[in-house]
C-alpha cells in the first residue's frame, strides 16, 4: 500500500459520502492491517553506526606508511586501515555466477538506501592539551620509561588525517584473476589539525564531521583510514590511545523479518503483526489508554449509502464520529516495532519498523605489540608451552543483548599490516607472511577459527550457548583455496614496499599485493545466499531477550535452541594457532601471524523500533 | 504534552449538530486527517527509537612476557610526580584529577599516595539520545589451570581469592578493611562534559556511576559453570587454547545496567571511564591487584544508547 488518495472537495461540488468517508475508511484499513509504510512516516530514516574502538595506535604498532612519506621526510606512519562492508539484507541479495566465474549482482530496488551522515573520532589525551608518549619512545626498546606520560611539548604531533575509501570487492572477479586491490575512490575525508587539540579551554576531541550525506554502495567495500604522519620521529614517538571511531549512517525504515523460517524467532508471533489480537477483534480504536473514549471502528453501517443524508455528529454515521476514530488511533499513537523482551505490541499499525544495524566487535586488538608474531607466540595469553603443535591463542568478547534484532550477515576481517616488536635487544619489523624458518620461507598451516554464539547464564542458575554463526576456518595463509580464495575482498592499503611477502627478503614475486582481507561467515542453517558465494548460509537469526511469553522459539540450525529462547548475550570467539606444528621454534620468528590492530567482526542485520 | 484547546490530535476542526459546517472546514478537516495518516508525525508513533551499541574490549597481553604495554590504561592523576615528560606550561596540569567520584580507600591522589589507571571511551552525539545501558564485564578464568592468565589476582597460583586486600607485598589494608575483605576499588563513571567548559573535569555531569561497591558482589553467574562443558552446551570454536582447556565458560564480574532512560543533550561529549587501582604497596597493601593491575582480567565494555528516527 502507499499513501491515501482522495477526492478533493471543490467549491460548489455536491457533498458526497466518498468525499468524507472514503479517506476515513482507507485510513482505518491501512492502520488496522499494519500497512502504514515508511513513505507515510515523516521521520522515515533510522540511524545506525559502525563503531570502532582501538586501544592504541602508534608509529611502531602500525608501520604501514601512507602517501606522504616520499616527499615530506617524516616517517609517514601509522597508516591504519579497517575494512568493512554494508551488504544488502538477505532478501535483497541476489547474484549469479558469470561464465568466467565472476559474480553478477542483481540489485534490488527494495534495499533501503544507506547514507553516510556523520563521522566522529576521539582519543584519550588525559583531558590535557598534550600528547601521550608511546612505549616505543626512544627508538631502542618497547619499554620507554615515559610510556603513558603527558607531553605538552609534542602536542603539535597530533595531526590526524581520516578517510573512508571505496573499493570494488574482488569477489566480483573470476577467482584468481583479480588485479583490483587498491581502493579507487575517497568517499569522505577529514583532517584533525594539531592546533585543534592544543587549547587548554576547548579542544576538538571528539572531532566530528556531520551532514556528510554520501550514499553508500551496498556492494562495495570501504576502508576507514587513520593516518597520523607526525606522531613519531626517528627516536621519539607518541601514541593515540583509546581511539573511538563512530561512523553514523541513515537508512530508510524497512519491513521486519517474519515467518516461521526466521530462525529463533518467538513462536508467539513469528514477527507477524497483530497475530494475537486484531483491531477487528478488539473492536475499538484501542483508545482508553490516552483518552477516556474508546470508539468502535468505522464499519459499513457508519458510512451513509449513496444519496443518503450526511450528518455531522450522529453516534453511528456522523462525520465527526468517523474522524474521531482515526484521530483517536493517532492519539493512542501508531505502533510498530518490538518491545525489549522480544514481544510485539498487541496492536500494530506501522508496516516498516525495522532498520539496518551493524555491531562491530574487535578480537586480538590489544596483543603485545598490537600485532601477533611468531616471536613470543608461546607467551601469548593462554599459551603456556613452547614447542608443541595444536596450541592456540584465543580471544572472545561479550556483548549484552539489549534490543531484538535479526542477524542477516556476519563479516570479518583479517589483516597483514606490519608492526614492530622488541626482541629483547633490538626492535624488529614484521612484514613477512607466516613461514618456516630459513631463507627459503615456505608455507605453514596457520589456522584461524572464528565462531559466533548466543549465551545464557548471566546472573542466572543455568548456563549454555547456541551457535548462530558457523565455525569458520581460514587455513594456510599462503594457499588460495582455504584462505584468501574465500575472501569477499582483498585490499592493498598503503605503501607497496610494506605489503606482506613470503620470503625473508621480499621480492616482487614474493610480495602479496594486499594486506587487508574481508570475509563472510555463514549463519547456521541453509537456504539463503551468502556473501562469499561459496556456500549457502541459513535464514536470518532472531536474537532477543525473552520472557516466559517469548521464550518459545522457532528452530535454530534445524533444532531447538540450546538456550531455549533465554539468550542474554552475543559472544564472538577466535583462535589462532597451528594444528600441525609448533609455531615457536618452527616458524621464522619474523613471521607475522596477525597484523596490527587485530580482527574486526561485523554482525549485520535488522534492528527494530523500540 | 503542550497545552491544547481541545482534545483532537490530527485536526482542530470539530463538527457538531447546530454548528456551522461549510465545505472549506470539511476539506481542511479531511485533509488534516489524511495528512495525519500519510505523513505520520514522529510524536504520533509509540516506538521511534533504535538501539545503538558501542562495544569495545580486549584480552590484555600476558604479564609474564616481554610485554611493556598497558594500553589503554592511563594515569588518573595528572598532577602526580612524573606524570609528564618534558616542559609543561606554567598552569598545567589543567585537570590535576580527570575524573569525579573516583576516590577509593587506600589511594590519596593529593598526597601522591598510589594512583589509579583509567580506560576512557569518549563518544559524541550530535542529536539527543537516551542512554539505555552500560555493561562492563571483567573476564576471569575459571578452572584450576595454574597458567590461566586472567585470574583477577596477581599473587600467582590459583587459590587466592581475587579482588581482596590480601597483602601480596608489604603494607596494610585501608582503615576499616582486613586482608580478607573484598575490595571496593573499581569506580565506573559515565559523565557528560559541560558544554560551556568542555575540558574542565570539575564541571562534568555525572549521569551514571558505580563506586565503592564490592567487586566480588557482582559475579557474572551464581551458578559456576563446569569448566569443561559438562552440563551445558558450548559453541565452536571452544574457548580452549590446548594449553588452558578449562577456560571455556564465560565467567567473571559484571556491572551491567539497562533501562537507565537517561536523556543526553544534543552535541554532547559522553565519557565512560573505568579506573583500576595501583596502591603504593608501602603504606597500603597493593591487594590482589599487585603491581600490574591491567593484566589481571580481560574486558568487554558496551554502551547502549537509543537514537531517534529522523528525516534524511
Amino acid at each position: 500500500m502507499a499513501k491515501i488518495t482522495r477526492s478533493k472537495l471543490a467549491r460548489g461540488a455536491k457533498l458526497l459520502a466518498k468525499h468524507l468517508f472514503e479517506p476515513m475508511t482507507s485510513s482505518q484499513t491501512q492502520a488496522t492491517t499494519a500497512n502504514l509504510d515508511s513513505s507515510q512516516v515523516a521521520a522515515s530514516h533510522a540511524p545506525f553506526r559502525v563503531n570502532l574502538s582501538m586501544p592504541v595506535l602508534s608509529p611502531s604498532t602500525n608501520k604501514m606508511t601512507g602517501p606522504k612519506e616520499s616527499f615530506n621526510l617524516t616517517p609517514g606512519r601509522p597508516f591504519h586501515g579497517i575494512p568493512f562492508m554494508l551488504p544488502p539484507f538477505q532478501e535483497h541479495l541476489s547474484f549469479s555466477t558469470t561464465p568466467r566465474g565472476g559474480k553478477a549482482v542483481t540489485p534490488s530496488d527494495d534495499m533501503p538506501e544507506i547514507v553516510l551522515d556523520e563521522v566522529s573520532f576521539s582519543f584519550d589525551q588525559r583531558l590535557e592539551p598534550a600528547a601521550i608518549i608511546s612505549n616505543f619512545d626512544g627508538g631502542a626498546s618497547a619499554s620507554s620509561a615515559n610510556a603513558g606520560k603527558l607531553s605538552y611539548e609534542r602536542v603539535d604531533r597530533l595531526n590526524i588525517e581520516l578517510a573512508i575509501m571505496e573499493k570494488k570487492p574482488v569477489w566480483f572477479d573470476p577467482p584468481g584473476q583479480s588485479r583490483n586491490y587498491r581502493p579507487g575512490r575517497v568517499v569522505w575525508s577529514g583532517r584533525i589539525e594539531a592546533i585543534n587539540v592544543t587549547d587548554s579551554y576547548f579542544r576538538l576531541n571528539p572531532w566530528v564531521s556531520s551532514s556528510i550525506n554520501e550514499v553508500i554502495d551496498p556492494m562495495k567495500s570501504y576502508i576507514f583510514t587513520i593516518f597520523a604522519p607526525d606522531l613519531g620521529t626517528a627516536d621519539t614517538e607518541c601514541a593515540l590511545v583509546s581511539i573511538e571511531i563512530s561512523m553514523r549512517f541513515l537508512t530508510k525504515l524497512t519491513q521486519r523479518d517474519s515467518g516461521t523460517d526466521i530462525q529463533n524467532i518467538p513462536k508467539r508471533h513469528d514477527g507477524l503483526p497483530n497475530d494475537n489480537l486484531t483491531h477487528a477483534n478488539a473492536a475499538t480504536t484501542g483508545a482508553g489508554t490516552n483518552s477516556a473514549t474508546s470508539r468502535a471502528l468505522i464499519n459499513a453501517a457508519a458510512v451513509p449509502v449513496a444519496g443518503g443524508a450526511i450528518v455531522a455528529n450522529d453516534a453511528t454515521t456522523g462525520v465527526q464520529t468517523s474522524m474521531a476514530v482515526i484521530d483517536e488511533m493517532s492519539r493512542r499513537k501508531f505502533q510498530g516495532g518490538y518491545k525489549l523482551d522480544s514481544d510485539l505490541p498487541m496492536l500494530e499499525e506501522l508496516k516498516d519498523n525495522a532498520a539496518y544495524t551493524v555491531l562491530a566487535v574487535p578480537l586480538f586488538n590489544n596483543v603485545e605489540f598490537s600485532g601477533m608474531a611468531a616471536r613470543y607466540f608461546d607467551q601469548q595469553p593462554y599459551r603456556t608451552s613452547g614447542a608443541q603443535s595444536d596450541k592456540y591463542c584465543i580471544d572472545r568478547r561479550y556483548i549484552p543483548i539489549e534490543s531484538p534484532m535479526t542477524i542477516h550477515h556476519i563479516l570479518f576481517t583479517y589483516n597483514w599490516m606490519p608492526f614492530e616488536s622488541y626482541t629483547g635487544a633490538t626492535l624488529a619489523s614484521h612484514t613477512q607472511l607466516p613461514a618456516l624458518a630459513g631463507a627459503g620461507g615456505g608455507g605453514v598451516d596457520l589456522k584461524f577459527e572464528l565462531g559466533v554464539g548466543i549465551g545464557t547464564g548471566v546472573r542466572g542458575d543455568t548456563f549454555g550457548y547456541q551457535q548462530i554463526g558457523k565455525l569458520t576456518t581460514l587455513d594456510t595463509p599462503q594457499s588460495a583455496g582455504n584462505w584468501f580464495g574465500k575472501a569477499v575482498d582483498l585490499v592493498g592499503h598503503g605503501s607497496p614496499n610494506l605489503l606482506p611477502h613470503a620470503l625473508p627478503t621480499p621480492t616482487i614475486a614474493s610480495t602479496r599485493p594486499w594486506n587487508l582481507e574481508l570475509y563472510a561467515m555463514d549463519l547456521v542453517g541453509t537456504g539463503s545466499p551468502s556473501l562469499n558465494g561459496m556456500t549457502a548460509q541459513g535464514k536470518p537469526v532472531f536474537v532477543g531477550r525473552g520472557t516466559s511469553t517469548t521464550a518459545s522459539r522457532q528452530d535454530v540450525d534445524g533444532g531447538a535452541s540450546s538456550v531455549a529462547g533465554c539468550e542474554q548475550w552475543i559472544e564472538v570467539r577466535g583462535r589462532i594457532g597451528d594444528p600441525n606444528a609448533s609455531i615457536t621454534g618452527t616458524y621464522s620468528t619474523s613471521s607475522m601471524l596477525l597484523g596490527s590492530g587485530g580482527i574486526w567482526v561485523y554482525i549485520i542485520g535488522k534492528t527494530h523500533l523500540v | 504534552m503542550a497545552w491544547r484547546r481541545h482534545t483532537r490530535n490530527l485536526t482542530k476542526e470539530v463538527f457538531y449538530d447546530g454548528t456551522t459546517v461549510d465545505g472549506t472546514r470539511l476539506e481542511k478537516a479531511v485533509n488534516d486527517i489524511v495528512e495525519g495518516v500519510n505523513s505520520v508525525e514522529k510524536g504520533n508513533t509509540r516506538q521511534r527509537f533504535v538501539a545503538t551499541q558501542y562495544h569495545s574490549g580486549f584480552n590484555p597481553p600476558n604479564r609474564s612476557s616481554t610485554n611493556y604495554s598497558k594500553w589503554p590504561w592511563l594515569q588518573l592523576n595528572n598532577g602526580a610526580t612524573g606524570s609528564h615528560s618534558g616542559v609543561k606550561p606554567v598552569d598545567a596540569p589543567y585537570n590535576p584529577v580527570r575524573l569525579k567520584g573516583s576516590s577509593i580507600p587506600g589511594i590519596n591522589l593529593q598526597e601522591d599516595l598510589g594512583d589509579q589507571y583509567v580506560w576512557t571511551r569518549t563518544l559524541y552525539f550530535d542529536k539527543p539520545v537516551v542512554l539505555h545501558g552500560v555493561s562492563i564485564f571483567l573476564h576471569n578464568d575459571t578452572g584450576a589451570n595454574g597458567d590461566r592468565p586472567y585470574t583477577g589476582q596477581s599473587a600467582g597460583g590459583v587459590t587466592l581469592k581475587p579482588y581482596t586486600y590480601f597483602a601480596v607485598g608489604t603494607g596494610v589494608p585501608p582503615q576499616g578493611f582486613s586482608p580478607t575483605s573484598d575490595t571496593v576499588d573499581l569506580p565506573i563513571v559515565l559523565d557528560v562534559m559541560n558544554p560551556g567548559t568542555p575540558e574542565d573535569a570539575e564541571m562534568t555531569d555525572v549521569e551514571f556511576t558505580r563506586t565503592l561497591y564490592t567487586i566480588n558482589g557482582e559475579p557474572s553467574s551464581t551458578h559456576m559453570p563446569n569448566a569443561t562443558a559438562t552440563g551445558w552446551n558450548d559453541f565452536q570454536p571452544h574457548y580452549d587454547s590446548g594449553d588452558v582447556t578449562d577456560a571455556r565458560p564465560l565467567y567473571g564480574r559484571v556491572v551491567e545496567y539497562r533501562g537507565l532512560n537517561i536523556p543526553v543533550h544534543q552535541r554532547a561529549r559522553v565519557r565512560l571511564a573505568v579506573a583500576i587501582p595501583l596502591y603504593d604497596g608501602t603504606t597500603y597493601t597493593q591487594a590482589t591487584w599487585g603491581t600490574e593491575p591491567w593484566y589481571l582480567q580481560a574486558w568487554s565494555s558496551t554502551i547502549t544508547v537509543l537514537e531517534e528516527v529522523q528525516t534524511l
